[in-house]
């Protein structure tokens, strides 16, 4: 899974940036080094044809004034001409006037002018009366001039170009070379310097987003995606106490003292609760007077001898403006695994151990499971008060979970889980809401909403391009619906979905309680390709003559065998005795609750090859999946 | 404050690169005839001839790139 942490930093960018500076460094020399040396040529071959020309105009000119002498006297120019060269020229000059046309040919094989003139001839009229031609690897030049009466053609060879050529290559290169050197160094600066301003914002934003602006403590998102992190990493169950730190009437000291001073005191608390702990020992602000503290591998005697130290340390008075202020501080534990292994849950059972402690005017008060029902009464009612106003706002998201094949790896598909994003509570697990909804006659549009939530979801990673099929939970209430089957059905083809991308789990209780009224809509399910699956097989107490009938698709082994299969025979062979029974019906099977690699590895040696738990991934929310879809398709594989 | 950040060979490399680079600077004869060139390319050995003095490569430095074995 990705975590925040991995979020804010592109481990490649600076590679990348680097690459991309290089490869920018080098094509700006290459341009640099075609261009300048296309302008230079140019500019040489530029200079010689106009050298040419003011030589054929000068003999022109002496041609119309020597008259019948011309051609002697051009002779005589000539030779002038090349016994300056080093290397005398090749060259060619026709003449003609109103007497005819006479030619002067020095040191130019006949074949090679034959070309050149045909070439030259070839010309239109109207085109360039002067040009440059490359023959055989010899460069020619050659002019075309005419008076009234006089035309001629003069073609010379050029050694000069060649020369030039020569001269500008070995400027450019090396040239080239020292602009491909500023360049790189110019790349590896900037790019450096880009990477780090956008590793310094990123740490801003973490920072930001992960910290209180007060205490400069870390927040709660910190810490889920901590221990998330670390579960990650280290494969192993969550260890350790969670303790929320409440400062009891810290509003009357707020109103007393004044914002300022309160906001003092709290800076001052948390800096003396901070020296009080270990390094090891992660203390978050949760919320305005509310502290959180997770020690990782502690005991219920090691956190009852933290609390005990955070109360002698708490307890005494913390000076504002010269003032004494005492505090007095009420504290709520709760330990994984034994409460939870899930840092989300274990922070509402904080919750509730403190207001355990406050109810019996105690100190500290460590997590107490048979507390939850009657915290959850109180609780309850509020909810309940609350769930019109959730649905209406859309408060219900939709997490997911993947379903793995234990060999590969691969996410074959997801299962949607609903949490209530409550404004106050944060995000509260479905166990605290389901049974309301349940009970409160919202069960149909609650239902309704799961699934329509579910194609839509399954219509936007279409989209994408990800076929992913989902299945949804539903409670037996909602296929009493007796309208559930043509919704889902008009929803999947105004979605232009595949009925078989939707899966519907029923938990095995519901199945063996309600089959026969719930039986119509299961077949209308089947009828229309819908999948259906059985959850938290093997807790109910179903006949198999049921679960036979119900035509299912798929089972799912409940977490309870599989989380501790590797330890208890019992639960393995309730494991292989489920393997078998779904080979006999001819379904899959998914183990829930896969933690680790052993038990993933098991589980494929009995025959069981698809998986989901907290070893591939928790539930996410639909953002976070969406990422891991594109980006992480494969989980470890056995 | 000058920290180190180059492989011995990478080191050695910029020794010869420089040495070579300062020798055609300065004894090219009439073969480049450009003195603008001619002095680029005597910075150039120049700060080569200073990394393999000092281990130390300035560009390295700010791209936080090290060469040395880890």
């Amino acid at each position: 899974m990705t975590t925040l942490f991995e979020l804010q930093l592109d481990k490649h960018l600076r590679r990348k940036l680097i690459l991309i500076c290089l490869i920018v460094a080098f094509v700006v020399s290459v341009i640099y080094g075609v261009v300048a040396y296309r302008l230079s040529n140019d500019l040489g071959v530029d200079t010689e044809i106009r050298y040419l020309e003011k030589r054929a105009l000068f003999l022109l000119a002496e041609v119309e004034e020597e008259g019948d002498e011309a051609q002697e006297r051009v002779n005589e120019l000539i030779s002038l001409m090349q016994s300056s060269e080093l290397k005398p020229e090749a060259l060619f000059l026709n003449v003609r006037d109103a007497s005819g046309a006479w030619e002067l040919n020095q040191f130019m094989p006949q074949a090679t002018l034959m070309q050149v003139l045909s070439e030259v001839e070839a010309l239109p009229t109207s085109a360039l009366r002067s040009g440059f031609l490359s023959i055989d690897g010899n460069y020619f030049l050659w002019t075309k001039q005419a008076n009234d009466d006089i035309s001629l053609i003069l073609i010379t060879s050029s050694h000069s170009i060649d020369q030039a050529r020569a001269h500008i290559i070995k400027r450019l290169s090396i040239s080239s070379l020292i602009v491909f050197w500023i360049a790189v160094w110019l790349a590896l600066t900037l790019s450096s310097w880009i990477a780090k301003r956008v590793e310094d914002k990123n740490e801003a934003l973490r920072k930001l987003a992960t910290h209180d602006n007060l205490t400069g403590l870390p927040n709660r998102l910190y810490l889920v995606d901590l221990i998330e992190r670390d579960q990650k990493n280290t494969e192993q169950p969550l260890v350790g106490a969670l303790l929320l730190i409440n400062i009891d009437k810290f509003k009357e000291v707020n109103e007393t003292l004044g914002h300022r001073n309160g906001d003092k005191l709290l800076v001052v608390f948390s800096h003396r609760l901070h020296q009080a702990l270990a390094p090891e020992q992660q203390l978050i602000r949760s919320n305005g007077d509310e502290f959180l503290i997770w020690a990782p591998h502690y005991d219920e005697i090691q956190a009852t001898e933290l609390v005990g130290t955070l109360t002698a340390t708490l307890n005494e008075p913390f000076l504002i403006d010269q003032l004494p202020i005492h505090l007095s501080i009420t504290i709520g534990v709760a330990l994984a695994p034994i409460h939870d292994n899930d840092i989300e849950s274990l922070i509402i059972q904080t919750d509730i151990a403190l207001n355990e402690a406050r109810k019996h005017r105690s100190e500290w008060s460590i997590f107490d499971p048979s507390k939850q029902l009657e915290q959850d009464g109180q609780q309850t009612l509020r909810y309940r008060s609350e769930l019109a106003d959730a649905l209406r706002e859309q408060q219900f998201k939709l997490y997911y979970q993947p379903k793995v094949d234990l060999n590969t790896g691969q996410i074959l598909s997801a299962e949607a889980l609903a949490r209530w994003h409550h404004p106050q509570d944060g995000v509260v697990p479905p166990l605290m809401f389901i049974s309301l909804i349940e009970q409160s006659g919202k069960v149909r549009e609650f239902g309704r909403y799961v699934i329509r939530t579910a194609i839509r979801q399954i219509d936007q990673w279409q989209t994408k391009g990800i076929a992913v099929p989902v299945a949804v939970n539903l409670s037996p209430y909602n296929l009493l619906d007796p309208d559930i089957v043509s919704f889902t059905e008009s929803l999947l083809q105004n979605f232009n979905i595949a009925p078989e991308m939707l899966e519907i789990e029923l938990t095995e209780t519901a199945t063996s309680l309600h089959l026969q009224t719930i039986s119509k809509s299961l077949n209308g399910f089947k009828e229309i390709g819908v999948k259906l699956s059985i959850d938290d097989f093997g807790t109910g107490m179903s006949s198999l003559a049921y679960i036979s009938s119900l035509n299912v698709d798929t089972i799912k082994i409940d977490r309870a065998f599989v989380c501790d299969m590797d330890k208890n025979d019992s639960h393995l062979s309730i494991v292989q005795t489920a393997l078998n029974l779904a080979k006999a019906f001819g379904c899959t099977v998914v183990a829930e609750g896969v933690e680790n690699t052993a038990q993933a590895k098991l589980l494929d040696s009995l025959g069981c090859h698809y998986g989901q738990g907290y070893y591939y991934s928790p539930p996410i929310p639909e953002d976070k999946f969406t990422a891991m879809l594109k980006f992480t398709r494969s989980l470890p594989a056995v | 404050m000058i920290k180190p950040n180059l492989h011995p060979w990478d080191r050695a490399l910029r020794g010869i690169i420089g040495v070579v680079v300062i020798a055609f600077a300065l004894f090219n004869g009439d073969f480049l005839e450009e003195p603008v060139i001619e002095i680029l390319l005597f910075i150039f050995g120049a700060l080569n001839l200073v990394s393999l003095a000092t281990g130390w490569c300035p560009v390295y430095s700010i791209a936080n790139i090290d060469t040395r074995s880890k």
